[in-house]
């Protein structure tokens, strides 16, 4: 009982996301080779493609164990540790959002209208004196700046937009 | 001698410990009373300068510190409000932060109003790109590269470790606490001591570091990392041309940072280049 107690207490100690399994993708440019050793002359069984997520099963030094985890036909074998990237997971500080631009992630795609126009004309209206230069510090020109804020949505949306590694 | 070993871990024990200025204790006069060799105690007086030289700045800590300093800098140059423009700026800034070494900030981005060619950071996740840099890059992959080497100077808390190791911070830990709280005249001298190193410059060693950090950064997002290269290059033209006056003052030339770059990327775990640039996106938002 007392193990069991002592147990749980020192699950307690750590945070959800330490806990949390972490997920792996393939970052190479041109995807990796999935090899039976963990060796360059091994036998090929088959290609990950380029931001493939896969289970990270073991590493031996330069060599990672995988498992593909979407692909129609499971490949399980061996890949080089580099090709073999941590998927980036938001902490729970990153995921709340405070964003001014909240509503207008949708213009990023667009192009600019009339309507735009006016809703960003009507934001700089909010407080024109904090852009100005003045010379002496400007307490309304940081509180503009912390108005901003992107939600991790919109970045989500953004990095997956650009090809760039999730 | 056997003296000395049993004064040495004791002094840096008192030093911990104690809530005033280690400055303030001379260890040399202990050392003469007790008969030591004065080499020993001016040892001794060294190591209690560097323990004063660390106290810890917390992360609000310093965010309160950048505040003031980010508000000199807009006061400075004023802001450029273009809101699509910041958007994006802030888009590609966070990205990029996210997957940096200290992802927890709360990072802002913004342009300032001025065409000189520069970009700041202040403690605490306070970035800015001048209305200049952004009408010099010419791709994503570049002005993130820009975006990146800004990034890296707070995440390695270049700024923060320069104040740490000024006499400014020779004073007790709770002295210091008590400047970030309530203000006042230690608290005005650190943000003055954080501006001027905004804008007179930090090291040489610094800048190279913010570089080789930045290409580590371009390529977890998995941007092409030469952009930071393209960059340097840009930045190298103008200057023959005389077109980086103000940056020149503050930086290490570009072509001593390209070679210093080259040097150290062959010793980084970098992937091969993606060659994802975002041109398209790039000209699309510069036209907003």
């Amino acid at each position: 009982m007392i193990r069991i107690i002592g147990f749980i207490l020192f699950c307690s100690l750590f945070p959800a996301s330490v806990m949390a399994a972490d997920s792996y993708y393939i970052g190479l440019r041109d995807g990796v080779d999935v090899r039976d050793r963990p060796a360059a002359q091994a036998s090929v069984l088959g290609h990950l493609p380029r931001l493939a997520d896969v289970r990270l099963i073991k590493t031996d030094r330069a060599w990672s164990k995988v498992s593909s985890v979407h692909a129609s036909k499971p490949l399980t074998g061996w890949v080089p540790s580099g090709a073999v990237r941590k998927r980036y997971q938001p902490t729970a500080v990153q995921k709340s959002s405070n964003s001014f631009f909240s509503g207008l992630s949708s213009w990023f795609n667009r192009d600019t209208t009339g309507g735009q126009q006016t809703a960003v004309l009507g934001v700089r209206g909010l407080d024109e004196e904090a852009g100005a230069s003045t010379g002496q510090a400007s307490e309304a020109g940081v509180a503009w700046m912390e108005k901003l804020g992107v939600s991790n949505s919109d970045v989500t949306a953004f990095v997956e937009q650009g090809g760039l590694n999730p | 001698m056997m003296w000395a070993r049993l004064l040495a871990p004791l002094c840096l024990v008192v030093c911990l410990l104690l809530p005033v200025s280690t400055q303030a204790f001379d260890f040399s006069q202990l050392g003469d009373a007790l008969g030591i060799d004065p080499a020993v105690t001016k040892r001794i007086n060294q190591g209690a300068k560097v323990v004063s030289a660390l106290i810890p700045i917390s992360d609000e800590e310093e965010r309160i510190l950048g505040r003031d300093v980010a508000s000199r800098v807009v006061g400075r140059f004023g802001l450029d409000k273009n809101l699509k423009q910041t958007y994006y700026l802030n888009l590609i800034g966070t990205a990029i932060a996210q997957r940096s070494d200290r992802p927890n900030l709360p990072y802002r981005f913004a342009i300032l109003a001025t065409n000189d060619v520069n970009a700041y950071s202040c403690p605490g996740g306070y970035i800015f790109v001048t209305r200049g840099a952004l009408n010099m890059v010419h791709d994503e992959a570049e002005l993130a590269a820009v975006l990146a080497h800004e990034i890296a100077h707070i995440t390695e808390r270049h700024i923060i470790k320069a104040l740490q190791q000024s006499k400014l911070m020779q004073v007790s830990g709770e002295v210091a606490a008590d400047a970030f709280k309530q203000g006042g005249a230690l608290f005005q001298q650190m943000s003055d001591f954080a501006t001027d190193a905004l804008f007179k410059g930090l090291s040489k060693t610094d800048e190279y570091g913010a570089d080789q950090k930045g290409i580590e950064y371009l390529d977890r997002l998995g941007y092409d990392y030469p952009a930071m290269f393209s960059v340097l290059k840009e930045l190298e033209q103008r200057r023959k041309q005389g077109m980086t006056k103000v940056l020149a003052k503050t930086h290490p030339s570009p072509s001593a940072r390209i070679r210093h770059l080259k040097q150290a990327e062959s010793g980084m775990k970098l992937d091969a280049p993606t060659g994802i640039r975002l041109k398209a996106r790039f000209d699309k938002n510069k036209k907003a």
